[in-house]
C-alpha cells in the first residue's frame, strides 16, 4: 500500500486526540473520584445508583420515624412509671385506710391524699411531648383528660358511662390507631392498610387508665376508682364490705397499667431493634452506592498514569512522524 | 520513409514532455498540503505516425513521446464507499449530539432532579405521617411538591429551548448550507463544462467538486452518476447528476446545470417537514416529462405556426418553386422548438405525391420512455398541462385520442424516504418519538423525552389529586375538588404546566390526611391517607399515554411503562443513557471504517514526497537526455551537411 504523507499526518492526529481524551476521561475520574458522570458511560450502574440512592434516602426516612416513636414511647414510658408509681402510694394508703383500725381522721387524710393522687395521675396522663399529647391515641393536639366532680372525662366523655352511645365512641377512641411506615413494607389491599407493614404509635390513655364498668357495675378506671375510694372512706360508718370490693377493682386497675408498662417495653425493645437494622441498612446501602458510584483510586490513579504514559509516548513518536523523505538525500 | 530531420522533432516533443513532468511535479509538491487535492500525472503515450501500409518502411522507428494530457490519480469505487459511509457518519453525528443535550437537561448522576425531588416529597410525607395535626407539616409537603413541579418545568422547558434551537440549526443553517453546496456544485458544472469544451480538464475545479460531492453526501444519501454527453463528433464531456436515493424512490438534485433545492415547512401539528423542490421551486416529481403549462402553450404555437409553413412547404417543392422564405422560417421555428424542449424529436418521411418525393416533416416527444406524435405534416396534435403542472395531456389532431403522462409527485415530506445522513437524523431527533409513534423499535427522538415527561406530570398529578379528593362525595364540581396538582393555564396538565393546585397553594384546603370510614369518626391525628400518598408514591403505577388526546376514551390510551415514579424517571435516564451508548457506539464505527476509506482514498490520491522526489529526478534526467539528444543530432547532420561531399574541395 502506498503511504503518503497526509495519510501519515491524518492518522497521527486521530490517534493523538483519542489519547488526549482518554486522558482527559483518567484524569476525570481521579479528581471527580467518580466511576461515572453521566448514565450514558455505564447506563447499567446508572440503573443500580439511582435504586440505591432513592432506597438510602427512604431508610434514612424509616430510620427518623424510628427515632421519633421511640422518643415518643419513652416519654409515654416515664408517665407511666410516673402514673404506676402514684398507683402503688395509693394502693398502700387503701390498704391502710380499708383495715378497721384506720381512725375517722387518719381515713380522712387518705381520702384528701387520694383525691390528689386522682388529680397527679391526670396530670401525668395529660403530659406532653412537644406539641402532642401523649395519651391522646388518634388525637394529639387537644387535651384529653378532665377530672369533673371527681369523675374523669375523656374528651367530654364520661369514661364510666353506661350510655351505649357513649360506650361506643370510648371503645373507637381506645381502638383508633396512627401508623407510621417503619420500614417493613408498608402496603395496602384495595383501600385498607395492612395493619402488618406499619407500626401502631397512637397510645389512648383509656387503655393505660381504664374505662367503662365491670358486669358488677364498678368502673374500671384507676382515677375514678380513687375517687369513689376516697368517697367511701369519707363516709361514717365505712361501708367495709363495698371498700374491700372497691380496693380489688383498684387493684385490677393498677395491674392493667402495669400490663401495660410491660408491653411498652416489649415494643420498646421493637423498636430498638428496628433502629439497629435501619441503621445497618443505612451502611450498607451506604457502601454499595460507594461502590457503585465511586472508583478504586488506586485503580483510577494507575489508569491515569497508563494514559499518561500513552499520551508522552504518542508526543514523542510525533515529533518525528515527519522524518526525513527521499527528497532530502537527493544532490 | 521517416524524414532526415524528424529526429529534431523527437527531441523537442521529448523535452516538452519532460518539461510537463516537471510542472506537474511541481504542483504536486506546492499542494501537498491543499485539502481536496488529487494527485496529478502526465498522460504521456509513444508517437508513431507511421502505419503498416503500402510504404512501410522495414524499420518503423517511432516519432518520440507525446503528452495527451493532464489526469487525476483517482478511485471512483473509493468515493462512491466514502460517501455512503459518511452519509451515516452524519446520521449518527447529529443524533448523538442532540441526546447529549437531552442528557444535560435529564441527567441525575451528578446533578440534583426530579428523583431527588421525589424523595424529598416522600420525606415530607414521612414526617406528615407522624404529625398530621400540625400545619406545619402540611406546608412542608407543599414547599415539597412546589419544588418537585419546578423541576419538571424546567425539564420540560429545557427540552423545549433544545428543539426550538435544534429547528433552528436545522431550517437556517443546515438547509441553506445544503442549498449552497448543491448551488455551488451546478456552477462547478458549468465551469468545468467550459473550461473541457476549451480543452482544459479543469482538474483543480474537479477536485473542488468532489470536495462539495462529499460534504454534499454527510447530509444526504446521494448517488452520483456521470452522463456522457456528445459535444461534438470529438469531444465528449461527462455531465454529472446528482440524485437522492430514498427508501422508494430516487430524487434529482443535480442534472448538470439544473440543480433543485431543500424546502422546510411546518405542518399543521407543529411538525418540521422536509421538501425537495425541483429547479423552478415546484415539489420535486419523478420528470416522465419536463415542460412547464408556458412552455406547452409556445410549442403548441409554434406548432401551428409550422403545420401552415408545412402546407406552404410542400406546395413549392410540388410545383418545383421552392418556397424558400417559409424554409428559412421553419427553420428558425424548429430551433425554437428544440430550446424549448430537450425531448423533442425532428425527423423527415418521404413521401410519393403524384410520382414526386416530398420529405415530409415529423415532430415527436420523447416522454416517459415513449414517442408521441405532436405534428404529422399538418395534423397538429395540442399539448396541455394541467394538475398543478404535473400532468401533460396530448390530444391527437383526431380530437380523440389522448395521451396522457403524469409526473408522480416525489418531492413533498421525504422525510420516510432517507434513509441516512444528517438531515435524516436531525428530523428523526426532532420528529420521531419512540414507543409514541406506535412502533417500539422507532427512534427515541426529543418528543420522546417531552412526552415521557407529560405523562409523568399527568400520572403524578391524577394520582395525588384522587388520593386527596377520597373524602368529597362523588360528583362534586370540578372547581369544589381538593386537588394537590394543577396547572398554570388551567389546561390539561402537563410537564410544562404542572404546579401546585392554587385553592392549596391559597391555603383553602389542605392535605387530607384522613379517609373515615362510612359513618365513623377520626382523630385529629388519623394519618391513613397519607400512608396512602406514601404508598402511591412507592407501589406501581400505570403510565398511560392518551394516543388520541381524548381523556373521556381510555379504550385508545397505550402503556408507557409500569413501576412507580422513581423508576419512571430512572428509567427514562437510562433509557436515554443506553440509547447515547448505542448511537455512539454506531458513530464510533461508522467513523473508523470512513477513516479507512479516506485512508484508502489518501493511499491513491494524496502526494508522497518520496515519489515526488524521484519524479523530480526522472523528469530533469530525462530532460537532460533529450538536450544531449538534440545536440547529438545536431552534430550527426552537422556530419552531413558540412562534411559530405566535401572531399577535395
Amino acid at each position: 500500500m502506498r503511504i503518503t504523507t497526509t495519510q501519515v499526518l491524518r492518522n497521527y492526529q486521530s490517534n493523538l486526540s483519542k489519547t488526549v481524551s482518554e486522558l482527559d476521561q483518567a484524569r476525570n475520574r481521579v479528581l471527580t473520584k467518580r466511576n461515572f458522570s453521566k448514565a450514558s458511560e455505564d447506563p447499567a450502574s446508572a440503573a443500580a445508583a439511582y435504586k440505591l440512592r432513592k432506597e438510602y434516602i427512604e431508610t434514612g426516612d424509616h430510620l427518623e420515624n424510628v427515632r421519633d416513636v421511640i422518643s415518643q414511647f419513652d416519654a409515654v414510658e416515664s408517665s407511666a412509671m410516673e402514673m404506676n408509681t402514684i398507683a402503688k402510694e395509693a394502693n398502700a394508703l387503701i390498704l391502710e385506710g380499708v383495715t378497721g383500725s384506720a381512725s375517722t381522721e387518719t381515713r380522712k387524710t387518705i381520702a384528701t391524699s387520694l383525691r390528689q393522687m386522682q388529680e397527679s395521675i391526670v396530670m401525668s396522663a395529660n403530659s406532653k411531648l412537644g406539641e402532642s399529647f401523649l395519651f391522646g391515641g388518634q388525637t394529639r393536639d387537644a387535651v384529653p383528660f378532665k377530672l369533673v366532680d371527681g369523675k374523669l372525662q375523656y374528651y367530654g366523655n364520661d369514661v364510666a358511662s353506661t350510655d351505649p352511645a357513649v360506650q361506643d365512641k370510648l371503645k373507637q377512641m381506645a381502638d383508633a390507631k396512627v401508623y407510621v411506615d417503619l420500614g417493613y413494607g408498608l402496603s395496602f389491599t384495595g383501600d385498607d392498610m395492612d395493619t402488618n407493614s406499619a407500626f401502631n404509635t397512637a397510645i389512648s390513655g383509656l387503655n393505660t387508665l381504664g374505662y367503662g364498668t365491670t358486669a358488677d357495675g364498678n368502673d374500671k378506671n384507676l382515677v375514678n376508682l380513687l375517687g369513689q375510694v376516697a368517697d367511701e372512706l369519707e363516709k361514717e360508718p365505712i361501708d367495709s364490705e363495698k371498700l374491700d370490693e372497691l380496693s380489688k377493682q383498684f387493684t385490677d386497675a393498677k395491674s392493667n397499667l402495669t400490663d401495660f408498662i410491660t408491653s411498652l417495653g416489649t415494643k420498646s425493645t421493637f423498636l430498638e431493634t428496628s433502629k439497629t437494622r435501619l441503621e445497618d441498612n443505612q451502611t450498607t446501602l451506604n457502601e454499595k452506592i460507594v461502590s457503585v458510584e465511586n472508583v478504586d483510586l488506586e485503580v483510577a490513579i494507575s489508569d491515569y498514569s497508563w494514559a499518561m504514559y500513552a499520551y508522552n509516548a504518542a508526543l514523542k513518536v510525533g515529533n518525528s512522524i515527519l522524518g526525513q523523505s527521499f527528497i532530502d538525500f537527493m544532490n | 520513409m521517416r524524414s532526415t530531420f524528424a529526429s529534431f522533432t523527437t527531441a523537442q516533443l521529448a523535452l516538452r514532455a519532460s518539461q510537463y513532468g516537471l510542472d506537474v511535479t511541481g504542483q504536486n509538491v506546492s499542494n501537498i498540503n491543499t485539502k481536496g487535492y488529487t494527485r496529478q500525472v502526465v498522460d504521456q503515450i509513444s508517437l508513431n505516425l507511421q502505419n503498416a501500409g503500402r510504404y512501410a518502411a522495414p524499420a518503423n522507428v517511432g516519432y518520440g513521446t507525446l503528452v495527451t494530457g493532464i489526469s487525476q490519480v483517482r478511485d471512483p469505487y473509493l468515493d462512491i464507499r466514502f460517501r455512503n459511509e459518511v452519509a451515516k457518519v452524519g446520521e449518527a453525528d447529529l443524533k448523538l449530539a442532540g441526546l447529549q443535550e437531552i442528557e444535560s437537561v435529564l441527567d441525575e448522576v451528578s446533578a440534583q432532579g426530579i428523583q431527588t425531588q421525589l424523595s424529598d416529597l416522600n420525606t415530607m410525607l414521612q414526617k406528615l405521617a407522624g404529625n398530621v395535626s400540625s400545619e406545619v407539616y402540611d406546608n412542608m409537603v407543599k414547599s415539597s411538591v412546589d419544588s418537585l413541579t419546578k423541576y419538571i418545568n424546567q425539564c420540560a422547558k429545557q427540552l423545549e429551548t433544545i428543539r426550538t434551537n435544534q429547528e433552528y440549526n436545522f431550517k437556517e443553517v443546515e438547509i441553506p448550507e445544503v442549498n449552497n453546496i448543491l448551488e455551488n456544485i451546478a456552477a462547478l458544472n458549468k465551469s468545468i463544462k467550459d473550461g473541457q469544451v476549451n480543452g482544459n480538464p479543469g482538474l483543480e475545479l474537479i477536485d473542488q467538486r468532489n470536495m462539495l460531492i462529499d460534504e454534499l453526501a454527510s447530509y444526504v444519501k446521494i448517488d452520483v452518476t456521470y452522463v456522457p454527453t456528445k459535444i461534438s463528433e470529438s469531444l465528449t464531456i461527462d455531465e454529472l447528476r446528482i440524485d437522492l436515493v430514498g427508501k422508494e424512490d430516487t430524487i434529482n438534485l443535480i442534472n448538470h446545470m439544473d440543480y433543485g433545492s431543500f424546502e422546510v415547512t411546518t405542518d399543521a401539528n407543529g411538525t418540521i417537514q422536509l421538501n425537495v423542490l425541483d429547479k423552478n421551486g415546484a415539489p420535486a416529481t419523478d420528470n416522465k416529462f419536463i415542460m412547464t403549462a408556458d412552455e406547452s402553450t409556445a410549442i403548441n404555437n409554434i406548432l401551428t405556426e409550422i403545420a401552415g409553413l408545412n402546407a406552404t412547404i410542400e406546395d413549392g417543392q410540388l410545383n418545383d418553386t421552392p418556397a424558400t422564405a417559409a424554409i428559412n422560417q421553419r427553420t428558425a421555428l424548429l430551433n425554437q422548438l428544440k430550446n424549448l424542449n430537450n425531448n423533442i424529436n425532428i425527423s423527415y418521411e418521404p413521401v410519393d405525391i403524384s410520382g414526386k418525393t416530398v420529405d415530409r416533416l415529423k415532430i415527436d416527444l420523447k416522454a416517459d420512455g415513449n414517442t408521441v406524435n405532436l405534428l404529422n405534416h399538418t395534423d397538429q396534435s395540442t399539448l396541455a398541462i394541467s394538475g398543478n403542472g404535473r400532468e401533460l395531456t396530448i390530444t391527437a389532431a383526431d380530437g380523440i385520442t389522448t395521451t396522457n403522462i403524469e409526473n408522480k409527485l416525489l418531492g413533498t415530506d421525504v422525510f420516510s424516504q432517507l434513509t441516512s445522513g444528517s438531515l435524516k437524523g436531525n428530523l428523526e431527533f426532532l420528529n420521531s418519538s419512540g414507543a409514541f409513534d406506535g412502533s417500539d423499535s422507532a427512534f427515541r427522538g426529543i418528543g420522546y423525552y417531552e412526552k415521557m415527561l407529560d405523562v409523568m406530570a399527568n400520572t403524578l398529578a391524577t394520582t395525588f389529586n384522587d388520593l386527596n379528593n377520597a373524602d368529597l362525595p362523588a360528583g362534586t364540581l370540578p372547581e369544589d375538588l381538593h386537588n394537590l396538582f394543577g396547572s398554570t393555564d388551567g389546561g390539561e396538565i402537563t410537564a410544562k404546566n404542572i404546579c401546585v393546585a392554587s385553592g392549596w397553594a391559597n391555603s383553602d384546603y389542605k392535605i387530607t390526611t384522613s379517609v373515615p370510614e362510612a359513618g365513623s369518626e377520626t382523630g385529629s391525628d388519623a394519618n391513613d391517607n397519607v400512608l396512602r400518598m406514601i404508598d402511591a408514591l412507592k407501589k406501581d403505577q400505570d403510565f398511560m399515554y392518551d394516543i388520541n388526546d381524548t381523556p373521556s376514551d381510555t379504550t385508545d390510551d397505550k402503556s408507557m411503562f409500569t413501576g412507580s415514579f422513581h423508576s419512571f424517571v430512572s428509567n427514562l435516564n437510562t433509557t436515554l443513557g443506553i440509547d447515547i451508548k448505542s448511537v455512539s457506539t454506531l458513530l464510533d464505527n461508522y467513523v473508523s471504517v470512513s477513516n479507512e476509506i479516506a485512508d484508502a482514498k489518501s493511499s491513491i490520491s494524496s502526494v508522497s514526497l518520496d515519489e515526488e522526489g524521484m519524479n523530480m529526478l526522472k523528469y530533469q534526467k530525462s530532460y537532460a537526455a533529450a538536450a544531449r539528444f538534440m545536440t547529438t543530432i545536431d552534430e550527426a547532420l552537422d556530419t552531413l551537411i558540412n562534411r559530405m561531399g566535401s572531399v577535395g574541395r
